[in-house]
């Protein structure tokens, strides 16, 4: 593994005081957030545009199912702490179960926003196409839901194969967690613009 | 950074290349690498190939242009094929010069500059400069090659879309680009693949810059070509996501029928549009892509301006002139390049308040740009210069970028864009901007770094072949489109002779055409001396010009890990003719006493 | 070389009142861009002569304590504030934020574009625009979708394709805007540029100079030129004699009228001439004044020429009242 050579992989750097992949995670997400405000904007945009449109529209979104995704999303974002927390009391097994639950709420997170969201819109011919409202809805929480799969397969990865890092470098793992762990909450964040602003204003 | 050693990293410390897991295969080693350097030189071939297929795009274009309707010499009877060439005549269908004209663009800037600056000379050149052994991501940056040569192929591939490659500009303004054909899909399809590779490289290249300098190598002792990546890799990290964002809702209205772009009431051809519902707005993605594409112009600029300021100190033998002022300005570029997007917009009928404040800001950004430009120039008063190709090059970057600068301010100001917005005099002033003055410097950095990656010096008799017709073909294509544009002549135009206004300037359009043939024979004496060189050159020492960045401390070509000993920086980027030394440089890794 | 000696080097002629400014603006951009350049040109020159590797046997390690870099800066600055506040903003503003006023007994044309070609919608004798909405376009005959059988107001409009008549010495307000793409109404010779935005009406106004007519303009711009010998290029006529008219009528040596007064020369022609004997042909631009489509628009956005015709104010009223008369009437290309 080449990269082992390189400083700064494990340790933090003295003066960031970060490890390389926690400063280029920060990097990533500081365009993810340059991503999402994009779209934030045309959101302000097209609700200035059509107000009837979207004073309407979002009495359709169902908000109980909504707030239930957002509670689990938070929670989830709980135990991807405590994951991390577990590797620093050098339990890797706790770690794996708490990333297991976490694994669990991403995954329930996606199929009640596909099942009782998206497809009940569908049923009643609700598309992206229907007005300018549910095109920032299905887009915003479709590129949300792909962040979401996203997350799940760097957990799923770092629950299974990934794992066996712990047993030659186990501050190389907890840091990789670290930076999932990051990732995860910043996908939770844009869910809790998201909701209010989709499902409640 | 003076401690910056890690436990880690120390064990390692006394084997820095070798490394006794199995050697890597040939595919390991040429083709899935992850060596910087293989894959800056994955980078740059790549790029190199695109810049030539964009240039031969061109020559097309200029075909038609200079002789209107003529069958296309050569590849006129393939480009019928994919339905570029009328099949009969054989000469250039306006479909044909449409898709031309927007691939044209978006491979220059996407797949060819863009890549060759960041992939090819970043990759390759800044971990050496700054004392590293590889980037901070190397599977990353294996990564984001692929994705961007994926992006390429689907790009070029576009052209066997039902209907051809996109066709609505690289700028790609709906409601146009929403009601094209397939073709646009595979546009979007590829450039949110770019823009992907693009965030996946400046995350590596940030990264690196402030994680694995060498010790001793703070920043005030960074080359300028250092600074130029960093601030660089900034404007791709923040100003791609937005494009990518309005690349995704292009995508949603072409394929899901959404309206984000889309008014309503459209009527098309002969029949009303149905397919969207409306309640979008076509200026939306004009913000949304200049947000990008003004700092784009930037992305395009600061590699190489730091090309160039490596290329001058080092057959200027002297130390480059006000280089903090020099960082600061790019700083200060990258910053205004955020809020100046609006002035590409001038037409579209925004208020006055909002025009002035990106007049403003559009002069205000002019400034750092002169400066740079002067301190470029003073650094020559003083020096004992070398001629030699790389530095022909880098001067006449000079003038080149002041022609391309200097005519961005009529553009720049709301008044005067009146009468020149969306007319060859914006062509000109963007190309000699990105075609003599990046291009040269690109070429600058080919002839100066050749002999770090190969071993090998490039040819100085084929370098001056290539430098001298490729000046004079450069500006006998650009500077007559001052002149056809200031006459008013509007842009994008497959023949402008049914106009009286690109009658009386027909001339000026067939004299840019006959440089453009230069310009494309002036590059003959560069392949071969490409080729040749890489394969039989002569052989060069380690620093063959007597160079004092890191780079040069390295073998030629560097090893898997770059450097025999760990390098520690004790001076300065440019410690040349420092008074009282035996030698007329100083090596940033030796102590100056020595 | 009769391709060069007709060729444009500068700005094209103007007729409009407020294009003087832009004008001035643009060529004073030019003198300060020439200086500023000249003075780097002349600075590197020397450099590049004097400081050769040659006659210098070691640079100099100190900086050059250089006041002129700051001199320069200050001076770019004052003079790009100047340009900004003095030549570019009053002109903007006039040109944007003050319409002319009803006292001023504005003139208002609307300006639908579509792919490929410029609808002019006049209002007719009653000044009132009809209602346009697009389910009542018709391709061939109702363009814009103008309301003939609804709205009263629409009875007397006169909708024209690609030819807008206008007056000269009247304040003229043009409301631009698109049923389908992006185009961008730019009339060179007015100096007036707007894009033309689906879903938006986007106004813009000028005056042409009070005695312009198009009839004067042609006589301007009028050239001569060659009749090509057999055996020679035709590309230089070809290319002066397209969308040109002959002034005169072209006779041959035995007095046999080869081209018409008013006729289109073209490659047809050319056996004719020759063999009439006749070696130079003085023609005019068609349509001197024309509009252009500055934004792609997609296939033929390349011929998405329009035409102004200016006229005398009279000239003008005859030819609309004439056109208001024939209700309905959609004038073609």
């Amino acid at each position: 593994m080449s990269h082992e050579l390189l400083p700064y992989t494990v340790k933090p750097h003295p003066i960031t005081a970060m490890y390389s992949g926690k400063l280029g995670t920060w990097l990533f997400l500081a365009s993810e957030v340059m991503l999402f405000g994009a779209l934030f904007s045309t959101y302000i945009l097209l609700r200035v545009a059509n107000p009837v449109a979207f004073s309407h529209a979002n009495t359709h979104l169902n908000i109980t199912v909504g707030a239930i995704n957002t509670f689990v999303l938070i929670i989830s974002s709980v135990t991807m702490v405590m994951a991390w927390a577990a590797l620093h009391e050098k339990n890797l097994g706790k770690c794996r179960m708490l990333l297991g639950v976490t694994l669990a709420c991403a995954l329930f997170f996606l199929v009640v926003k596909l099942v009782f969201e998206y497809k009940v819109k569908w049923d009643h011919g609700t598309f992206p196409s229907t007005n300018p409202f549910f095109a920032i809805y299905f887009t915003m929480t479709g590129l949300h839901a792909l962040h979401i799969i996203g997350g799940i397969v760097v957990i799923g990865y770092f629950l299974g194969p990934g794992s066996k890092l712990y047993a030659t470098n186990p501050e190389y793992y907890a840091n990789r967690i670290e930076c999932t762990g990051l990732y995860w909450h910043f996908v939770d964040i844009v869910w809790i613009f998201l909701f209010p602003v989709l499902y409640l204003l | 950074m003076s401690h910056g050693h890690d436990h880690s990293h120390g064990s390692h410390g006394h084997d820095p290349h070798g490394h006794d897991h199995h050697e890597p295969g040939f595919l390991g080693k040429y083709v899935f690498s992850v060596d910087h350097k293989v894959i800056g030189i994955q980078y740059a071939v790549t790029s190199l190939v695109f810049l030539l297929v964009g240039f031969t795009m061109m020559l097309i274009m200029r075909w038609q242009l200079a002789r209107p309707d003529e069958a296309v010499p050569i590849i006129g009877g393939l480009l019928a094929r994919l339905g570029i060439t009328n099949a009969g005549t054989r000469s250039l269908l306006p479909e044909g010069y449409n898709m031309l004209g927007a691939m044209h663009g978006t491979i220059m800037v996407f797949l060819g500059v863009v890549p060759l600056a960041v992939g090819g000379f970043g990759n390759y050149v800044m971990p050496l400069q700054i004392g590293a052994k590889d980037m901070a991501f190397p599977k990353l940056n294996m990564m984001s090659y692929w994705v961007f040569l994926a992006g390429g192929i689907v790009m070029l591939a576009s052209f066997g879309a039902n209907g051809g490659a996109a066709q609505s500009g690289w700028t790609s303004y709906p409601p146009l680009s929403n009601i094209a054909l397939s073709g646009q899909t595979w546009w979007l399809v590829g450039m949110v693949l770019l823009i992907t590779s693009s965030l996946l490289g400046s995350v590596n290249f940030i990264t690196t810059i402030f994680h694995l300098r060498a010790k001793g190598m703070s920043l005030w002792k960074m080359p300028f070509f250092v600074w130029g990546q960093l601030v660089t890799a900034f404007l791709l990290l923040l100003a791609f996501p937005p494009l990518e964002a309005a690349g995704v809702l292009q995508l949603m209205d072409r394929v899901a029928d959404t309206s984000f772009f889309m008014p309503a009431g459209l009527y098309v051809g002969d029949k009303p549009v149905t397919s969207w519902t409306g309640g979008g707005n076509p200026l939306l993605w004009q913000h949304l892509f200049w947000f990008l594409a003004h700092p784009e112009v930037y992305v395009l600029i600061l590699p190489a301006m730091g090309i160039v300021g490596e290329v001058l100190a080092n057959n200027t033998r002297k130390p480059l002139w006000g280089y903090k002022t020099l960082v600061y300005s790019i700083i200060f570029l990258g910053f205004m390049s955020f809020i100046v997007w609006a002035h590409h917009m001038y037409m579209t009928g925004m208020g006055t308040a909002i025009s002035t404040f990106f007049q403003a800001t559009t002069m205000i950004i002019s400034i750092p740009s002169v400066i740079i430009l002067t301190c470029f120039i003073i650094s020559l008063y003083g020096a004992r210069i070398r001629y030699n190709t790389p530095m022909l090059f880098a001067i006449s970057f000079l003038p080149m970028f002041a022609i391309g600068g200097l005519t961005g301010l009529p553009l720049g100001l709301a008044a005067a864009d009146i009468h020149l917005h969306d007319t060859y005099y914006v062509i000109g002033h963007f190309h000699y901007v990105v075609a003599p003055g990046t291009i040269f410097a690109l070429f600058a950095g080919i002839y100066h770094w050749f002999p770090k990656a190969t071993g090998r010096r490039m040819n100085e008799f084929l370098g001056k072949l290539h430098f001298w017709p490729s000046l004079i073909g450069m500006n006998m294509i650009f500077g007559p489109m001052f002149f056809v544009g200031i006459a008013g002549v509007q842009r994008r135009l497959w023949t402008q002779v049914d106009y009286n206004l690109g009658q009386l300037t027909q001339s000026w359009v067939v004299f840019s055409s006959v440089g453009a043939a230069v310009l494309g024979l002036a590059q003959i004496p560069f392949i071969i001396n490409f080729f040749s060189t890489a394969l039989a050159g002569r052989k060069v020492t380690q620093n063959p010009w007597d160079a004092t960045t890191l780079e040069w401390a390295a073998p030629s070509p560097p090893p898997h890990g770059n450097f025999l000993t760990e390098p520690v920086v004790y001076c300065g980027p440019y410690e040349y003719s420092v008074p009282g030394k035996k030698s007329d440089f100083c090596p940033q890794c030796q102590p100056m006493e020595a | 070389m009769s391709l060069l000696a007709q060729t444009t080097w500068w700005l094209p002629p103007d007729f409009s009142e407020h294009g003087w400014q832009i004008d001035r603006l643009i060529n004073w951009l030019h003198y300060f861009m020439a200086v500023l350049f000249v003075g780097w040109g002349v600075f590197l020159a020397y450099c590049m002569t004097r400081f050769t590797w040659k006659r210098v046997s070691m640079a100099h390690y100190t900086p050059v304590k250089a006041k002129a870099s700051k001199v320069i800066e200050v001076a770019v600055i004052i003079f790009e504030v100047i340009l900004l506040v003095v030549f570019s903003m009053p002109v903007l503003a006039k040109y944007k934020n003050e319409p002319p006023t009803p006292a001023d007994n504005p003139f208002e044309v609307h300006v639908v574009a579509q792919q490929f070609a410029w609808n002019i919608h006049y209002p007719g004798p009653d000044g009132i625009f009809g209602k346009r909405d697009i389910k009542f376009v018709k391709d061939a005959t109702n363009p814009i979708g103008l309301d003939r059988d609804g709205d009263p107001n629409a009875k007397d409009d006169i909708v024209s394709n690609n030819q807008m008549p206008l007056p000269a010495g009247r304040h003229i307000i043009v409301k631009v805007t698109s049923k389908d793409v992006i185009h961008s109404f730019n009339i060179p010779m007015l100096r007036v540029k707007q894009d033309a935005v689906p879903g938006i009406e986007i106004p813009v106004w000028f005056k042409v100079k009070e005695g312009t007519t198009s009839d004067a303009i042609r006589e301007q711009m009028a050239r001569t030129v060659v009749v090509p010998a057999a055996g020679e290029s035709t590309t230089a006529y070809e290319l002066w004699c397209r969308n040109n008219l002959t002034f005169d009528e072209v006779k041959g040596a035995d007095g046999q009228v080869v081209l018409k007064k008013g006729a289109e020369p073209g490659k047809d022609h050319l056996e004719a001439l020759r063999a009439a004997g006749v070696k130079e042909l003085r023609v005019g631009p068609r349509d001197p004044v024309e509009i252009h489509c500055t934004q792609l628009c997609g296939l033929t956005h390349y011929k998405m020429r329009g035409q102004v015709l200016i006229q005398s104010q009279a000239d003008f009223d005859k030819w609309y009242e004439e056109k208001a008369k024939g209700t309905g009437d959609f004038i073609e290309d």
